[in-house]
């Protein structure tokens, strides 16, 4: 009855007269609201009791299908969700562990002959430094006495430092209190040289001209002197250093070029030249290991020596 | 063009059915190429696809000349092409094919099922002509998804079956159909209370509802149902609360 008195009204509608096709319900049934013609197929649907007939079939199998692979694929996801996390799991630890132990193995690696330190190659004198970060040198245990602070405290170049990394070096100094002007002079190791430094304020540097010779150990004394003091009575900062030779400067030069690309062979090169300040830094940016941590300790006595 | 090849199906079928051997064998072949696209995609291998395919055509073969066609031909395929499916995955799976109850929420069917305080007003109307004045009633007063869910129950389709059709969840099925009951109701009690008996029947109705110590009218609802233009929202409350005590004239 219901049928019938629906047919009457659909009289006004020319899609309503015939019944959809198949694939027309088809694709209502696999793609519901999103089929473009939804709207139209539904409404056909809701009064044609034929259609809606094959339109309800049709959705029962395709939940059925849904269904089913949800089942397929529900069990296997349990299976190997857990499986593929263990297997992160143990590659992480993995991992961890052969960075922690074997840093240097790993960062150290011979290619038809030549030595690479990650992706540097190393001469054969930064390779034989690099070798040498696995036996890092035993720190000394010499006590030092407690000293009062330097009366003037010299910024550049850096103090902790045990060389110059230049045969005409520049030399600035903190103020003292009460001072009114410096005096600075370089002296010789061996007491058989004395320059007297061209001051500025507090920065000095050698007489026009003048050069330090190479290999030498040099002592650099700053005298700050008040208004009331003449030359000899003021407050002296002693700071003792060494010039490199033209090898050594080499080393340097490639050391603080290379440093982020072979950490390890430049930080040991440092130490060997005396560089203490440089060693710490290149130091900072491996990981915290325990090789690391006794290059680092190694020198951070020899500044607390100095 | 699609229409055509439907009407050529449905000509070779019915010749088939006659026993016309060589219109069979084209039908087949037709049927083939049809039911490999469906089953392509759904069946889990190619060789299952093959077998469903072969299953199907017998069973179109066999049932053909025995069948008297209620539904284009292409719809009885696909129905038994279905059909199939759901046996092939049942099989598969030792059991019965999912209820549609399982896959959403039960309750809510229950609920609905057992939500038979209202017996749809459009079933009590006995006159064809009444009938389809509440059609159009319907389709002037509801909305879209209302009217389609208010048309399928009043042809007896099931509301998890109509759940399933519309892609919705059986509680929001219950609240447009709720809601298209109300609007009709409404309509009717403001503008045909003569389908309903008059006023007379409706304070009847009100009557009765204050008798059977079912939620009584508030005040608002009486109000609306005096008022010639009452707040809907009122109206529609009162005409759910009356609706099993009112009848089509």
């Amino acid at each position: 009855m219901y049928a019938d008195c629906l047919e009457m009204t659909r009289s006004d509608h020319q899609h309503k007269q015939a019944h959809l096709s198949a694939e027309e319900i088809l694709e209502l049934a696999e793609r519901g609201r999103r089929c473009p013609r939804y709207e139209e197929y539904i409404d056909h649907i809701t009064e044609c009791a034929v259609c809606r007939e094959t339109y309800k079939q049709l959705l029962r199998a395709e939940l059925t299908v849904r269904a089913a692979r949800k089942r397929v694929w529900t069990p296997t996801l349990r299976i190997w969700v857990p499986v593929a996390a263990a297997a992160m799991l143990v590659l992480f630890f993995g991992v961890w562990i052969l960075r922690s132990n074997s840093s240097q193995s790993l960062a150290l690696r011979q290619v038809n002959g030549v030595w690479y330190e990650g992706a540097m190659r190393l001469p054969d004198w930064a390779f034989a430094a690099a070798a040498q970060f696995e036996r890092p040198p035993t720190p000394t245990t010499r006590d030092v006495q407690d000293t009062a602070p330097p009366a003037v405290r010299l910024i550049r170049p850096n103090p902790a430092n045990a060389a110059l990394d230049s045969l005409t070096p520049e030399f600035q100094w903190e103020r003292a209190t009460d001072a009114v002007r410096y005096r600075a002079w370089l002296e010789h190791a061996d007491d058989t040289l004395k320059i007297n430094l061209k001051v500025d304020g507090v920065r000095a540097m050698l007489p026009e001209g003048a050069q330090l010779k190479a290999g030498e150990e040099y002592r650099l004394v700053v005298e700050a002197l008040s208004a009331d003091e003449l030359a000899g009575e003021g407050l002296r900062a002693v700071y003792e250093f060494r010039t490199l030779t033209p090898e050594q400067q080499e080393r340097l030069l490639w050391a603080r070029a290379n440093r982020s690309q072979a950490p390890r062979a430049c930080a040991v090169i440092f130490y060997q030249l005396g560089f203490y300040a440089d060693v710490l830094e290149t130091l900072n940016t491996l990981p915290n290991e325990p090789l690391v941590q006794q290059w680092r300790a190694a020198a951070q006595e020899q500044i607390r020596l100095r | 063009m699609q229409d055509d090849r439907r009407d050529v199906l449905n000509r070779l079928a019915q010749e088939a059915r006659q026993g016309d051997g060589e219109t069979l064998e084209v039908l087949l072949m037709e049927c083939r190429s049809r039911l490999q696209r469906y089953f392509s995609t759904r069946a889990r291998n190619r060789d299952d696809c093959e077998d469903l395919v072969q299953e199907v055509l017998l069973r179109v073969s066999s049932a053909l000349p025995k069948t008297e066609l209620n539904a284009p031909f292409d719809h009885w395929l696909y129905r038994i092409a279905s059909n199939c499916l759901i046996t092939y995955y049942s099989r598969a799976y030792r059991q019965r094919e999912t209820a549609f109850t399982q896959l959403s929420d039960p309750d809510s069917i229950t609920d609905l099922q057992q939500d038979s305080f209202e017996a749809s007003l459009l079933e009590r109307v006995a006159d064809e002509q009444a009938q389809a004045m509440l059609v159009r009633i319907v389709k002037e007063v509801c909305s879209d998804v209302e009217r389609r869910v208010i048309l399928m129950h009043a042809q007896r389709e099931s509301p998890e079956s109509i759940a399933q059709m519309l892609q919705m969840k059986p509680a929001t099925l219950r609240t447009h159909l709720m809601r298209g009951r109300a609007k009709v109701l409404a309509y009717l009690i403001q503008h045909r209370a003569d389908l309903l008996g008059g006023s007379e029947a409706i304070q009847t109705a009100v009557a009765a509802l204050e008798r059977s110590g079912d939620a009584p009218l508030t005040e608002a609802e009486r109000r609306a149902l005096q008022e010639t233009t009452p707040k809907q929202t009122d109206l529609r409350r009162a005409a759910l609360k009356l609706a099993k005590y009112l009848r089509l004239e």
